[in-house]
C-alpha cells in the first residue's frame, strides 16, 4: 500500500493504496468528480484528460504514484474560472458541443494550449488538441471556437 | 516502506533495484496500456515497482562536450521545447502522440519499451547516440543501435536504469524524419525513415540512414553506410539502384494487422530513394 500526498483542485488530499491505479480511477471512484471521461482507455481519445502541473495528460494511462507532490486539476475545479466561462462560451456559440462527451477533455486541453500561447493560429490549435477525438462535431468548430476564446478571453492567460 | 516504494533520487531508485525491486515505471504510458485490467483494477503492476518519473535528477537537457545530455526520465515535451534538442530529435518528437502523452511519456522509457517502431528511438539511432545505464554495480555507456534485441526486448539488467542519452549535436547535418502512417497521433507508425548527411564541398563526409517499423528492432546498417563516405553527392545519386538493392536485402518488415509487410517494405525503400535524390 502506498500513501500519496498531493493536491486535487487545489485542495491538499492523500490517497492511500495501490500505487499503480490509473489516475482516473482515483479521481472518479474514491474522489467523486465524474467530469473525467473515460473514452477508449489508451491514451488515444482524450476523453479523460487532466491537468498536472499545468499540463494536460490523459489519466487513464498516469500511474497514480506520479502525481505525488503534484497538483492535479479537473473540469470541476477549472470550471470556477473566467478562463472556462470563456471558453464554454466560445463553443456554445461555435456549435463545438454536440453530445457533450470529449467536451471537458476539448476544454482543458484548450486550457493547457491557451495557458502555454495565448495566441495561437489555427494550426497550433489543431496540434494542441491532436490528442483529443471528437465523434460529433467537426473540428472546424472546435478550432474555431478557440480562436474565439483566446481573442474574447485577451489577457486571462 | 512508503518512502521506500518512490526513490527521491537515482541512488534510492538504483537501490531499490538492487534489492531485487521491478520493474521500472517512468511515464507509464506503455507499461500501463501493456498492463492494462479489466476497468477499475489497477494494471497489474507489482508492489516492487520502481517508479522514476518523479525524480527530478533523471529530467534536463544540457551540454556536455559536443553532445546534449539528455536525463534518462526527461518528458519528451521537455525536450520537444528545449533550445539545444538536435532538430532531427525535434522532428522525430513533434511525430510522436499528442501532447498529453508527450507530456507524459519520457525518453528513456521510449528507448527501453524497444518498439521497431518508436520514432525518437529512431532519431537518436540514426544520430548515433548513446545511453548511460547504472547500477549500484557501476556505469556503461552503450549505443542505442544495439540497445534492442527484438520487440520489447533490450540489453539492460534487471537492476540497471537507463540514466541519461548523450546525442551528438547535429549542427551542420541535412537531416530528415519521415512518418507514413495513419492519424497522426496514432500509437504506432507504419514505416519511419530518419536520415543524417554531412556534406562539404560536395563530398557526403558522413551519411546515416535507420528504419523503423520495418523489423523486430530499429534498422540501421553502419556497414553499407561507410560505402558512401568519401563520395561526391552525384555518385551517391548515380548508385540509388545498388543502394536499394543492398538495403532491400535486409529490410524484412513483419507482417501484421496494421499493414503487409510488402508495403511497407516498398514504403521503406521508396523513402530511401526520395532520399539519395535528394541528396
Ligand atoms: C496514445 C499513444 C500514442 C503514442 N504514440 C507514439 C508515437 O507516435 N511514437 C512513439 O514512438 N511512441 C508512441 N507512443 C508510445 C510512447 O508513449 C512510449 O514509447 C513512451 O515514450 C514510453 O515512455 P514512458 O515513460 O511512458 O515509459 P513506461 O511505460 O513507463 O515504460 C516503458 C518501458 O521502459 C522501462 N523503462 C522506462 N524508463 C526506464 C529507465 N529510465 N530505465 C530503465 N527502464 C525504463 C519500463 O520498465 C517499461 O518496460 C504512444 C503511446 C500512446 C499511449
Ligand atoms: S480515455 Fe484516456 S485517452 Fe481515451
Ligand atoms: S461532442 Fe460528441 S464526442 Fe465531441
Amino acid at each position: 500500500m502506498a500513501r500519496i500526498e498531493f493536491t486535487l483542485n487545489r485542495e491538499p488530499v492523500v490517497y492511500e493504496g495501490d500505487a499503480a491505479r490509473r489516475l482516473i480511477d482515483v479521481i472518479r471512484d474514491d474522489f467523486g468528480l465524474k467530469g473525467t471521461k473515460e473514452g477508449c482507455g489508451e491514451g488515444e481519445c482524450g476523453a479523460c484528460s487532466v491537468l498536472v502541473d499545468r499540463a494536460v495528460v490523459p489519466s487513464c494511462l498516469y500511474p497514480v504514484a506520479n502525481v505525488a507532490g503534484r497538483a492535479v486539476v479537473t473540469i470541476e475545479d477549472f470550471r470556477n474560472t473566467k478562463r472556462y466561462q470563456v471558453l464554454q462560451t466560445a463553443f456554445l456559440e461555435e456549435g463545438a458541443v454536440q453530445c457533450g462527451f470529449c467536451t471537458p477533455g476539448m476544454i482543458i486541453a484548450a486550457e493547457a494550449l491557451l495557458s502555454k500561447d495565448p495566441h495561437p493560429t489555427a494550426e497550433e490549435i489543431t496540434i494542441g488538441l491532436s490528442g483529443n477525438l471528437c465523434r460529433c462535431t467537426g473540428y472546424n468548430m472546435i478550432i474555431r471556437a478557440i480562436l474565439r476564446a483566446a481573442k474574447d478571453g485577451d489577457g486571462l492567460w | 516502506m512508503v518512502a521506500d516504494r518512490f526513490p527521491q533520487s537515482k541512488a534510492e531508485a538504483l537501490a531499490l533495484l538492487a534489492a531485487g525491486g521491478g520493474p521500472v515505471v517512468a511515464g507509464g504510458t506503455d507499461l500501463m496500456v501493456k498492463r492494462r485490467r479489466w476497468s477499475g483494477l489497477a494494471p497489474a503492476i507489482p508492489e516492487t515497482a520502481v517508479y522514476v518519473a518523479n525524480i527530478a535528477e533523471l529530467s534536463y537537457v544540457k551540454r556536455r562536450g559536443s553532445k546534449i545530455e539528455i536525463g534518462g526520465a526527461t518528458p519528451l515535451e521537455i525536450i520537444l521545447e528545449h533550445p539545444l534538442t538536435p532538430a532531427l530529435l525535434r522532428g522525430a518528437i513533434k511525430e510522436t502522440g499528442s501532447p498529453g502523452i508527450r507530456n507524459t511519456a519520457t525518453l528513456g522509457g521510449n528507448l527501453v519499451n524497444a518498439s521497431p517502431a518508436a520514432d525518437p528511438a529512431l532519431a537518436l539511432t540514426c544520430l548515433g547516440a548513446s545511453v548511460r545505464l547504472e547500477s549500484v554495480k557501476g556505469v556503461r555507456e552503450v549505443p542505442v543501435l544495439g540497445l534492442s534485441t527484438g520487440p520489447g526486448r533490450t540489453i539492460l539488467n534487471q537492476d540497471e536504469l537507463l540514466t541519461a542519452v548523450l546525442v551528438p549535436m547535429d549542427d551542420g547535418w541535412n537531416t530528415a524524419f519521415v512518418k507514413v502512417g495513419g492519424r497522426k497521433a496514432d500509437a504506432i507508425s507504419k514505416v519511419s525513415f530518419a536520415s543524417a548527411v554531412k556534406i562539404d564541398d560536395g563530398i557526403v563526409t558522413a551519411f546515416a540512414v535507420a528504419f523503423g517499423a520495418v523489423g523486430p528492432t530499429i534498422l540501421r546498417l553502419p556497414a553499407i553506410e561507410r560505402t558512401f563516405v568519401g563520395l561526391s553527392c552525384a555518385e551517391v545519386r548515380e548508385r540509388e539502384k545498388d543502394i536499394i538493392l543492398a538495403y532491400g536485402d535486409v529490410v524484412r518488415p513483419i507482417d501484421d494487422q496494421r499493414s503487409n509487410a510488402h508495403y511497407r517494405k516498398t514504403v521503406a525503400l521508396n523513402l530511401l530513394s526520395e532520399f539519395i535524390r535528394s541528396i
